[in-house]
């Protein structure tokens, strides 16, 4: 499961050409996101979707 | 007056003699370009040094004074700029190879208002790469060091304006924010900076980093300049989206120094973990004062706000890989590899995933609304230690922004999530010198309050009069 999200996520950066060592050094990064986005998703539970313009006060 | 004399006036000040023509802007510029070309070796707060250029303004403001024209307090004022902003006819990298020699053709929206008041444009300050930091170390143009201690961190992305200021290079600087830019490096170099609301300076202009968190923002060694500096850019932009329609500036007349019955709230439970014990002290010194004064401190609880920095950094990695995808296919070799896999990193989060964040913002942003219904101002040290030294790479400004829990780096960086006002003023010192700052933020539109209060502390306290040691030495020199 982890390795098809990660691939996923890297199938998001076609295009840009990325060394081994980036490309580790990103995945250490996907999982910083994945750790945060679970948190946020059960933060976000019942919030409206955003259909704001772009200033955050308003 | 010396040279030195000059460059240790405050924007005020200045404005005043140049006004009265007890000074030149030719004698001012020369003094800040004498000053500059002394320390820039060290401090290699600079991109692009615009002698000529300024020499030429500074010649045409004295002209004009000559005439009778006066535009304003900024007419013959040495001012820096970081290259994040497009200068007509002087290059302007982002701190970036990808454009090391692009000269645009037209000016931002900043630049053409400091023009118009008549400021001089010394030069284009470091920063890193494209303002994607918060150390100034990331840069193709190499790191910028901290006039207080050339060992240790500017702060980022300002780091170049931040550390002109503090050295006395120009009375004022301009820089921009996403996450942390304006007060952090502002707390790190011990000036006072400000972030205004969102959309009350346009962007026009310049690099975007995160289009729904980019601040313009003020530096200057004083409140009392931040208000004058911000006075001649603030103002409705239609080129910028974020623009907001506003009555004309004048945060400078309404300074004062008013502060009894204002409410400042204290996040207390970020406080207990993790912050350096003289940066805490200073701190609560701070308080003291402001309680003196006047002002209602008390403790408020903000739960929500320790989502906040990875709601940032999630916003802003999304948002800003998005907004270099061309450069990173065409030319990924020639960002710093920091930054490069920090912005590709960005392209990896989905649609569905940045919308799930912004839903989390939204629910920060309206705990903040409630709070503000309690408290006119929150408080808190800007940062949660001292300036880090230089050798801990790019990673050791100490962010642990993934890192739930109530960790320093959400209080950095919810007022410019949210587009709250916030500043970043001088509180104290730790054993070896180095700066600490106070962070002031008010809520939406309550930029003159959050300056007014940042204005009376600074009226009862010497933390805004201090200067690095490397311009002591400097003095030792005078002309």
């Amino acid at each position: 499961m982890a390795s098809e999200r990660v691939a996923r996520r890297l199938a998001l950066l076609e295009g840009v050409s990325l060394s081994q060592a980036d490309l580790e050094s990103i995945v250490a990064e996907f999982e910083d996101f994945d750790r945060a986005l679970r948190e946020l998703e059960a933060f976000a539970e019942g919030v409206p979707w955003p259909s704001l313009p772009v200033q955050p006060y308003m | 007056m010396t040279r030195s004399d000059l460059c240790e006036l405050g924007l005020v000040d200045l404005a005043r003699q140049i006004e009265s023509r007890l000074v030149s802007s030719t004698e001012v510029v020369e003094a800040a370009l004498a000053r500059l070309d002394r320390l820039e070796g060290q401090l290699n707060a600079f991109i692009t040094v615009a002698h000529e250029q300024a020499r030429e303004a500074a010649r045409q403001a004295d002209e004009e004074l000559a005439r009778g024209v006066y535009r304003g307090p900024l007419h013959g004022v040495p001012v820096s700029v970081k290259d994040l902003f497009f200068t007509a006819g002087l290059r302007t990298t982002g701190g970036s190879g990808i454009l090391a020699d692009w000269v645009p053709d037209e000016d931002s929206a900043l630049v053409e208002r400091l023009r118009a008041a008549g400021a001089v444009i010394l030069g284009k300050t470091n920063l890193d790469e494209f303002g994607h930091g918060g150390t100034s170390t990331v840069s193709h143009f190499g790191p910028v060091h901290n006039p207080w201690n050339l060992e240790r961190i500017a702060g980022g992305s300002s780091g170049g304006s931040t550390a002109a200021v503090a050295a006395g290079i120009g009375p004022l600087s301009y820089g921009t924010e996403t996450g942390s830019s304006v007060r952090r490096p502002s707390a790190y170099c011990g000036v006072s900076g400000f972030k205004p609301t969102f959309g009350l300076v346009s962007r026009y202009g310049s690099f975007r980093g995160a289009w729904s968190m980019d601040h313009v923002g003020v530096f200057a060694r004083s409140v009392e300049d931040v208000a004058m500096g911000l006075d001649a850019v603030a103002g409705y932009d239609p080129r910028d989206p974020a623009s907001v329609r506003q009555s004309e500036p004048s945060y400078t007349r309404r300074l004062d120094l008013h502060v009894r019955g204002v409410r400042i709230g204290v996040l207390r439970r970020f406080l207990d973990e993790g912050v350096d014990p003289s940066v805490l002290s200073a701190f609560e010194v701070a308080l003291r004062t402001l309680s003196a004064a006047g002002a209602e401190v008390v403790d408020v609880d903000i739960p929500e706000l320790k989502y906040a920095a990875m709601t940032s950094m999630l916003t802003s990695a999304a948002e800003s890989g998005a907004n270099n995808v061309r450069w990173l296919r065409e030319r990924p070799d020639d960002y710093q590899l920091e930054i490069k896999r920090r912005l590709a990193g960005g392209l990896g989060i989905t649609a569905s995933e940045y919308l799930t964040v912004q839903r989390a913002r939204y629910r920060i942003r309206e705990a903040l609304r409630a709070a503000f219904e309690t408290v006119d101002l929150l408080a808190n040290p800007t940062t949660s230690r001292v300036a880090p030294l230089i050798s801990l790479g790019p990673r050791g400004n100490g962010d642990q922004t993934y890192r739930l829990g109530y960790t320093h780096s959400s209080l950095l960086r919810f007022p410019s999530l949210l587009g709250l006002p916030g500043c970043s003023i001088p509180c104290g010192a730790n054993a070896e010198g180095l700066p600490i700052g106070m962070q002031l933020v008010g809520r939406w539109f309550a930029d003159q309050r959050v300056l007014n209060v940042a204005f009376a502390y600074q009226q009862a306290t010497e933390w805004g009069v201090r200067k690095p040691r490397l311009i002591q030495i400097t003095d030792l020199h005078r002309e």
